[in-house]
């Protein structure tokens, strides 16, 4: 019963009308009460008395409960009525339908650009199948692309070519050339995750044995080049939804670094100003592009893989060889960085200010000082613990909240793809929007991305652990399910887990950064990576060093999170193969690191 | 021919194989049978160096692995495939089909991956057979069959490939030798070995 | 016949559900009584190894109906309770399916024993399923990994005989052995099996092995729908 399909249909049913229960009745789930939200916006002199709030209330029409709010902004939302702004108190609707269009234009070019990377990073791959040489991995190149963050990339651009070499206007969106920054910052990124990808896929896929039957038997080169194209389109197909819906969350961070107009500079003013119509609205428009995405990535996978095939009967292409070496040595140096970083810091203060504003690095402030005088050193290395303590917390919680749900089978299958579809930074806009910004929030809106693809993971182990021999014979034996559990699948399902858990760990630390940049986690004076990048972006052309220090943190822990996931595709020395056992496909899903 | 990475992993005198003969090659697991196959098809592994001469005149070769799916794009329709990597007419690539015993139009349309496998390794054959190669190398073709499947490929063997195709397998199992050979080879710590055909059974042309 | 330690009364399986569903094993009756051994037989796919896991009661039956010593055992919608495992033990094509890896074989037992017939010591039991098994008894403080096959298959039957079955299920027994080891393994199968009277279901290709049973039963391919 716990895997039946139908279960899986139901499950997705319930999740997508509690979404909509929850996207309508936002505004009640919000902490603050509205009344004087609204009050405290629009009539900034009066007092907020009984009166005047019960007036506005009666106004908003925020009285009955959840489902009631919910069912009444449904009716007007299907008639294009969006309601009116708590802020500004106009309609909503024609704002959204603004930033959207220009969120769109945005996006068609960061495909654009995503899609020349991507071939480019791929050509090599299709020139070795060509020429009948051996295939090597991705190499360093995909890996310096995907490493670095969007909202870093776009800091670095608008500092050296906008504002240094004065090449291109650095903000605002008034002709073809204030896109080009934000495209590049977008599109790089998941041009690379996706030549990444599907390089890998093509060099493990040119190693099947069909290429070389099919080479023996003559056919032509361009025969041989689609079909390898094909089969590695069709293995990575499933994380080309997960590129789509990092750039979704991604052009939060950059249309906030470039000051465009788009969505998601909407959706972070409307969560800052807690202003929930307006956040409401650019949710479900958000919604419904992601679900636009859902439906790309179904086309896409029918059409590579032309209809369902029965369950293992298309194993995964190999892995490409290599790189493993190399791998190694790149984790190994940035987290041994990382370690001086944090070494040499954390006896230091972060938060005393006693050192010149802006003071420039020497030998006493290796990294400088930031706008107040704090020392960098320190604060970057407490930002460390700040930033990681958290992520490692996310991390458990995933991994205990994906033990759940995989015990109960096909019933998570609707949450987790809702799950997967929300791009972190979007569920930092709302757990923001209703909590106030904090660390808390900002944690759980991490949570909420992290646990699918631990708990894919985990099922996949279950699943492995009750198919192994003994397990299935325990029965025989008297050993009661329950026991069987506990004492059998368990154990062998928990030490995978956590290692799984613990290679997310960098990727979690790197979206806990972009919500804090965002200013949607930690806040002030709390020494938190992202958060020291925002500070510093500021002084950025008086004192480049504010900004460096913390970003050169940060980077290293992205090189760490790719190396990583590379170095995942390697087993264990002493762990046998089991390749009768049936693995998902998406079992292990690879850490898109720029997709925070 | 040798081959080998410092130890001889295979050494052959002389191997000269005629047009429509059946060679098989059986030997214990280890002892050079892969290898053996890699010579002829001449593609080493890398690492392995290779000295003294293979002559052969010709460009295409079948072949036939242990799965048939292995031979074969998980993904691209069964029909479709074929007649794209041996650039056949339609009406060619189904009567192969047929010869093989999959003449069922769905079974065409479907991909590897749907097929059994046992039909994936008659569609093996029928991609050998449909590049025209003159030699045809499988490679333990029957070991991952049950009985009855495994005597049903022996015999097409025989009545598919063609009389100008050489078919070489090799294998562990001595009913395919027995089933199938016109020349039986065995090899043992790299050394080939010629076993006369006994008496009484003429090799068959 | 009441007299019968295993009834399998029209049992059949399907693998999978929905659309995709397909009968695994055909509609299939037979009767063992104490003493008798019966060898199922019939082509690959034809659910050989599905029979076994049902009798053994690790799935349920489709439809039909399996009884032991006279009562209910397995039917579509149930399990055999787990009071009463002690009546059906089983020797897998794959011997480690029968021992927890990290534990020894003894420990194995032991916990087998104690749950199934509530002893506290199983020494005695242990030392004579050993004896019955052709199993020396120093290699119970070993691990499965540290066996042979053939001293994993005896660890096996010795595991399953220590608990006195009525029914004992042996699939494919041999199948993962060599010639010689597979002869000395049935035989100490076939021996124990008599001397303490259990009934015997052997699952097997081989005709040879088929050949040395009570009877023979031949279960048919169940019809394809594709």
């Amino acid at each position: 019963m716990r895997n039946s399909p139908v279960l899986g249909h139901l499950s997705r049913v319930l999740s997508g009308v509690a979404l909509m229960v929850v996207a309508g009745a936002l505004p009640w789930l919000s902490r603050t009460d509205p009344a004087a939200a609204v009050l405290r916006a629009r009539y900034a002199e009066l007092e907020p008395s009984p009166e005047a709030l019960a007036a506005v209330r009666d106004e908003l029409g925020l009285e009955g409960g959840p489902l009631d709010s919910s069912l009444r902004w449904w009716s007007g939302a299907v008639r294009g009525d969006f309601g009116t702004s708590w802020v500004s108190g106009g309609e909503v609707a024609p704002g959204v339908w603004r930033a959207l269009g220009v969120s769109a234009t945005l996006t068609l070019f960061a495909v654009c650009v995503a899609l020349v990377v991507a071939a480019a990073l791929v050509a090599p791959a299709c020139r070795r199948v060509l020429r009948d040489r051996p295939q090597r991995g991705s190499g360093p190149v995909g890996v310096a692309l995907t490493a670095l963050p969007e909202f870093l990339l776009a800091s670095a651009l608008l500092v050296v070519v906008a504002v240094q070499l004065r090449w291109l206007p650095p903000y605002g969106w008034t002709g073809p050339d204030t896109a080009i920054l934000p495209a590049l910052s977008l599109g790089i990124p998941a041009g690379g995750l996706l030549g990444r990808l599907l390089a890998d896929a093509v060099a493990g896929v040119a190693e099947e044995r069909w290429v070389h039957v099919w080479r023996l038997s003559g056919a032509p080169r361009r025969v041989i080049l689609a079909g390898v194209l094909r089969r590695a389109g069709a293995a990575v197909v499933d994380q080309l939804g997960f590129v789509l819906i990092g750039l979704l969350g991604g052009a939060v961070a950059v249309e906030q670094v470039f000051a465009i107009p788009g969505l998601g500079r909407h959706l972070l003013g409307s969560a800052n100003a807690q202003d929930i119509p307006s956040l409401q609205a650019g949710v479900l428009v958000v919604a419904v592009a992601a679900a636009l995405v859902g439906a790309l990535t179904s086309l896409a996978r029918r059409l590579l893989r032309g209809g369902p095939l029965p369950p293992g009967s298309l194993p995964p292409p190999p892995e490409p060889r290599g790189d493993g070496r190399l791998a190694r040595w790149t984790a190994g140096t940035a987290l041994a960085l990382l370690l001086l970083i944090l070494v040499t810091g954390l006896p230091r203060d972060p938060y005393t200010i006693a050192h010149p504003r802006l003071a420039a690095p020497s030998p006493a402030l290796p990294f400088g000082a930031d706008a107040s005088g704090r020392d960098l050193l320190a604060r970057v290395a407490h930002g460390t613990i700040g930033t990681l303590t958290p992520a490692f917390l996310i991390v458990l919680g995933a991994i205990v909240v994906g033990l759940l749900l995989a015990m109960l089978g096909e019933v998570s299958r609707g949450p987790a793809e809702i799950a997967n579809a929300t791009p972190p930074i979007l569920a930092g806009v709302i757990v923001a929007a209703l909590l106030g910004p904090s660390v808390a929030g900002a944690a759980l809106a991490v949570l909420w991305v992290t646990w699918p693809p631990l708990t894919t993971h985990a099922a996949s182990l279950v699943e492995e652990a009750r198919a192994m021999p003994h397990v299935r014979w325990l029965p025989l034996a008297g050993v009661s399910s329950t026991e069987i559990w506990w004492r059998h699948v368990l154990p062998s399902t928990i030490p995978r887990l956590l290692r799984h858990g613990m290679l997310r760990l960098p990727g979690v630390a790197l979206a806990l950064a972009a919500l804090g940049f965002l200013g949607l986690g930690a806040q002030p004076p709390l020494p938190e990576w992202g958060l020291l990048i925002s500070e510093g972006i500021d002084y950025v052309e008086r004192a480049p060093w504010t900004t460096a220090a913390p970003a050169s943190a940060l980077i290293l822990t992205s090189v760490f999170a790719v190396a990583l996931a590379g170095l995942r595709r390697r087993l264990p020395p002493n762990a046998p193969r089991r390749p009768s056992l049936t693995v998902r496909e998406d079992a292990e899903v690879s850490i898109p690191a720029s997709a925070v | 021919m040798c081959a080998g990475d410092g130890r001889r992993l295979l050494s052959i005198e002389e191997l000269d194989v005629a047009a429509g003969e059946r060679v098989v090659v059986t030997g214990p697991s280890g002892s050079g049978k892969s290898l053996l196959l890699s010579t002829l098809a001449g593609r080493w592994p890398a690492g392995l160096r290779f000295t003294g001469e293979r002559r052969a005149s010709f460009t295409r070769l079948g072949t036939i692995p242990q799965r048939g799916l292995d031979a074969l794009h998980p993904l691209s329709p069964l029909g479709r495939q074929l007649r794209k990597v041996t650039g056949r007419r339609p009406d060619e690539v189904v009567s192969a089909l047929a010869a093989v015993g999959l003449t069922d139009p769905d079974l065409r349309r479907r991909r590897p991956a749907e097929l059994s496998g046992g039909q994936a390794q008659r569609a093996a054959v029928a991609l050998a057979v449909l590049t025209g190669a003159p030699l045809v190398l499988a490679d333990e073709p029957t070991s991952a069959l049950d009985h009855e499947a495994r005597d049903r490929v022996l015999e097409l063997f025989d009545s598919v490939i063609g009389e100008q195709q050489t078919l070489v397998v090799v294998t562990h199992d001595p009913a395919v030798a027995e089933a199938l050979a016109t020349r039986h080879l065995t090899l043992e710590a790299g050394v080939l070995a010629e076993i006369p055909a006994r008496s009484g059974e003429v090799a068959r042309p | 016949m009441s007299d019968a330690e295993l009834t399998v009364a029209q049992v059949s399986a399907v693998h999978g559900r929905g659309g995709r569903a397909r009968q695994a094993l055909a509609p299939t009756t037979l009767e063992i009584r104490a003493g008798e051994s019966v060898a199922v037989v019939g082509p690959s796919g034809a659910g050989k190894s599905t029979l076994a896991d049902i009798v053994l009661g690790l799935r349920p039956p489709a439809s039909g109906e399996v009884r032991v010593s006279g009562t209910a055992w397995c039917t579509p919608g149930s399990l055999p309770d787990r009071r009463r495992r002690r009546l059906v033990q089983g020797v897998s094509q794959d011997p480690t399916a029968s021992f927890v890896p990290r534990w020894t074989i003894r420990r194995s037992i032991e916990q087998a024993v104690r749950r199934l017939t509530g002893e506290t010591d199983a020494a005695d039991r242990i030392r004579q399923a050993a004896e019955l098994a052709h199993l020396s008894p120093e290699l119970l403080d070993r691990r499965t990994t540290a066996l042979s096959g053939g001293q994993a298959q005896r660890a096996a039957i010795a595991r399953a005989l220590a608990v006195r079955p009525a029914v004992l299920v042996a699939d494919e027994p041999t199948s993962a052995l060599d010639p010689a080891t597979a002869r000395s393994v049935c035989a100490a199968l076939f021996a124990s099996a008599a001397e303490t009277g259990t009934a015997l279901l052997l699952v097997t290709h081989d005709p040879e092995l088929a050949a040395r049973c009570t009877r023979t039963v031949r279960i048919v391919a169940p019809a394809q729908h594709r």
